[in-house]
């Protein structure tokens, strides 16, 4: 791996674990921290939006108030389309490992991770 | 017993008493808190299932996890 590289998985994986927290999410901080490469990083950050949605759609079922569900709808509006670019940069990078390709998946993690992280604190607030 | 769990029993328990006196909406601030520690909870699960699979050399395919945010997407819009 790339010096390059290695600075870019670091500085996402910093980013996820900020988005974490480092406390009471163990799971969570494993699942990042597990993650070896940008591939592994974007199907992490796609499963925790995953978990996000599902529970935000949980507490929606359990009573949430409706500010949580505009507030939730608003993210999901913006955020999915992005998580959902994951996949296309990972492939290609997986399929062609140029640094163009690896640019190119990093940037979007690095799009996704906020939307991400705004999920995290709307369902902390509840 | 897992301290998460012991927190959303006593929540509960004690959201249940208070509903019982007549104060529902105690009642239902405990019960919102309650579910968001289970919903931390229920995402931590699902996350620690994550990082195993990475651990043991697997992830889930693309287009389960596609499939599975697109469902959730859709829940929350339809709403």
């Amino acid at each position: 791996m790339t010096n390059k590289l290695s600075l870019q998985l670091a500085g996402v994986a910093l980013a996820a674990l900020a988005l974490v927290g480092l406390a009471g999410c163990a799971g969570t901080q494993a699942a990042y921290q597990a993650a070896d490469t940008l591939p592994e990083t974007a199907k992490v950050v796609s499963e925790h939006y995953y978990a996000l949605l599902r529970e935000a759609n949980d507490l929606a079922d359990a009573g949430a108030p409706d500010s949580f569900v505009a507030r939730a709808q608003e993210i999901e509006r913006e955020a999915t389309p992005i998580v959902l670019s994951l996949r296309e940069a990972s492939e290609a990078y997986v399929a062609i490992s140029t640094a163009d390709n690896a640019e190119a998946l990093q940037d979007a993690l690095n799009e996704a991770v906020p939307l991400v992280s705004r999920f995290v604190d709307l369902i902390r607030e509840l | 017993m897992d301290p998460k769990n012991l927190a959303i029993i006593s929540l509960r328990a004690l959201a249940q008493l208070f509903r019982s006196q007549g104060a529902p909406k105690r009642a239902e601030s405990l019960d919102l808190l309650a579910d968001g520690i289970k919903s931390g909870a229920d995402i931590d699960d699902h996350m620690q299932s994550v990082a195993d699979a990475l651990e043991a050399g697997a992830s889930a395919d693309w287009d389960d996890i596609h499939a599975r945010i697109t469902a959730e997407s859709d829940r929350l819009r339809d709403r």
